[in-house]
């Protein structure tokens, strides 16, 4: 494997941010000619009404859109990157220990007791904590969580909340789609608050892990290396997994499920920088933050004015991008 | 500072198999200690109670210095930050392929001494993790990645991230058993020569009998959970010993330097 230089990627990363913003401001269902951005700024020229618009659909619609597509991505892909460590597994995702099952059946309870929009984002977060948590202390054994009990519980839990959500479905009929939005993900909702919202988790998140990055190295190594260099494992990989759920629950509780983001861009990223932590979280986060920048400026112009479920364009060209990774490296899939 | 590890009275069992059965034994200090005894005995589980990974369920293993204890493990480890620093570990063999590089897998042994997490490893932690590359002659391969590295070569970059870790104590589980001859002399060798200028504490789990008896000061023969016998290689490498261990009739013989050394026996009938 060939190292990549570290400004390389900088330069790509930085271009490509800078090519979404201006793409992602100027189109969608109304496209904007690029100059109106120059008009934007200048209020000296332009004709007042449309600048007034223009003001609305940048300041308020398309910006805040843009800058939640950045927070969800970085936090699932980050979080993806710690769990994978935990596990040891690059396969690991933080969707698998039934933090999105819950997450939706939390907006399937909301849906069925008829309370108000703002409730099932509410209720999808509290129902993922309360089932976090309990994943944890039934794979709780003498005061340490076993990693593979957590793994088995979490899918064991991950099916029965499907199962119920498949049910709910099932039986509300035509008004599931309110619901369905939950299962394919949804950035339309994006405002300033939620924006604010979601940035301070990120950024505590995001410096914890940040905190603990030679000792993500050391984890990769196994427990009993990690274990001789200090490090408390079992400790350790509870506190990093709790952060992981909390920021996965979230991004689902404020999006929906957004799959194939925490297993695909740290993978990939893996590939191009290595697996040491201080540049895989880094490239990671950001790489996370733009793919799902690029992926909802997809969703909403492909086939503008309708909008195409983000869930659906993460997958859609994420899993052949993976299978194509993994079947470049013909059984190289290691961490 | 060199250390003696007691262990005293220990019991340790994987839920109701007992492994451990009342093992006492101390591993003098300075000196290189071969444990042997074969598979299931208690070795590797013994050295895991060591490294404080697995705790006795009764017992206490007791690090010391001069008469001085300066870490125990017991119900729990007394100082756990510091037991790093005292004791380091070399695996059976590498525990994952993680793409990282040589460099960064030594210099990991610099962990236990890390002040500030949030501003990583300093200088002196990398100007070490040279100097031991340097001393391994694994400067060439710094910034190659472990996987890409033969089994053989791997291991001497555990041992160099032991090293690195600058502990009084080194425990080595099988760390040489998946290697070929050349490359099993040169860890011996290499861990020797450390020993003898630092005065270090080696202890390690060995299938080799006449690697063991080449280059430790001490064997340990371990068998259903307890010392069976211990001694110099030519005191406790007997044919009786032998029987005894391994169940096999394997005449022990001598080489011109004294070195006992066997061939493979015939099973008892």
């Amino acid at each position: 494997m060939k190292a990549v230089k570290p400004y390389k990627i900088q330069v790509f990363l930085a271009t490509a941010g800078l090519l979404l913003f201006w793409f992602g401001l100027s189109n969608g269902s109304v496209a904007l000619n690029p100059m109106s951005l120059n008009r934007l700024l200048n209020p000296e020229s332009g004709e007042t009404v449309s600048r007034e618009t223009y003001r609305m659909i940048i300041l308020d619609f398309r910006l805040p859109r843009m800058i939640m597509a950045l927070i969800i991505g970085m936090m699932l892909s980050s979080s993806g990157v710690v769990v994978q460590a935990v596990f040891r597994n690059p396969l690991a995702d933080p969707y698998l220990i039934g933090i999105s099952a819950s997450a939706v059946t939390g907006a399937v309870i909301a849906f069925l007791l008829g309370l108000p929009e703002v409730f099932y984002g509410i209720l999808a977060f509290t129902t993922s904590l309360v089932v976090t948590f309990l994943i944890f202390r039934l794979s709780m054994s003498k005061g340490t969580v076993s990693v593979a009990m957590l793994l088995i519980i979490g899918i064991a839990v991950s099916s029965f909340m499907s199962a119920f959500t498949s049910f709910a479905l099932y039986w509300i009929g035509e008004d599931s789609y309110r619901i369905t939005v939950w299962l394919m993900g949804y950035l339309g909702g994006a405002t300033w608050s939620r924006v604010i919202i979601l940035i301070i988790p990120l950024m505590l998140a995001l410096s914890y892990f940040y905190y603990h990055r030679i000792d993500l190295d050391a984890l990769l190594r196994g427990d009993e290396e990690a274990h001789s260099l200090g490090i408390d494992t079992a400790a350790l990989k509870k506190r990093l997994l709790a952060v992981a759920s909390l920021i996965a629950a979230f991004s689902v509780a404020f999006s929906g499920m957004i799959g194939f983001v925490g297993l695909i861009i740290p993978h990939t990223v893996r590939l191009i920088v290595g697996s040491n932590h201080h540049r895989l979280l880094t490239y990671s986060a950001v790489g996370g933050g733009l793919f799902l920048l690029a992926a909802d400026i997809l969703a909403r112009t492909l086939l503008a004015p309708v909008e195409i479920p983000i869930g659906v364009v993460t997958s859609f060209f994420g899993a052949p991008f993976f299978l194509y990774l993994a079947v470049k490296q013909r059984g190289g899939i290691s961490l | 500072m060199s250390i003696f590890v007691h262990i005293k009275d220990i019991h340790f069992s994987y839920g109701r198999t007992p492994v451990l059965e009342g093992l006492s034994y101390t591993f003098k200090a300075g000196e290189m200690t071969a444990v042997l005894g074969h598979n299931g005995c208690g070795k590797s589980t013994l050295m895991k109670n060591i490294m404080g990974y697995l705790l006795p369920s009764s017992g206490v293993i007791d690090l010391a210095s001069e008469g001085k204890s300066i870490n125990s493990i017991g119900n729990s480890i007394r100082n756990r930050k510091e037991l790093s620093r005292l004791v380091s570990f070399v695996p059976q063999r590498a525990g994952s392929f993680a793409a990282s590089t040589v460099f960064d897998t030594v210099r990991m042994g610099r962990l236990p001494y890390l002040k500030n997490r949030w501003n990583g490893f300093t200088e002196e932690d990398r100007s070490k993790t040279v100097e031991v590359l340097r001393l391994l002659n694994l400067e060439s391969f710094s910034e190659r990645l472990l996987g890409c590295l033969s089994g053989g070569e791997q291991q001497k970059v555990l041992l160099a991230r032991c090293l690195v870790q600058e502990t009084p104590v080194i425990i080595l589980d099988e760390a040489t058993a998946s290697m070929d001859i050349h490359h099993k002399v040169d860890i011996m060798e290499t861990l020797k020569r450390r020993k003898e200028e630092l005065g270090l504490t080696v202890i390690a789990v060995m299938h080799d009998l006449n690697l063991a008896a080449r280059y430790s000061d001490t064997l340990c023969f371990l068998k259903g959970g307890q010392v069976l016998c211990d001694g110099t290689p030519s005191e406790a490498m007997t044919d009786k010993n032998m029987e005894q261990v391994y169940g096999l009739e394997m005449p022990v013989r001598k080489d011109e330097d004294g070195v006992p050394f066997v061939l493979p026996g015939r099973q008892k009938s």
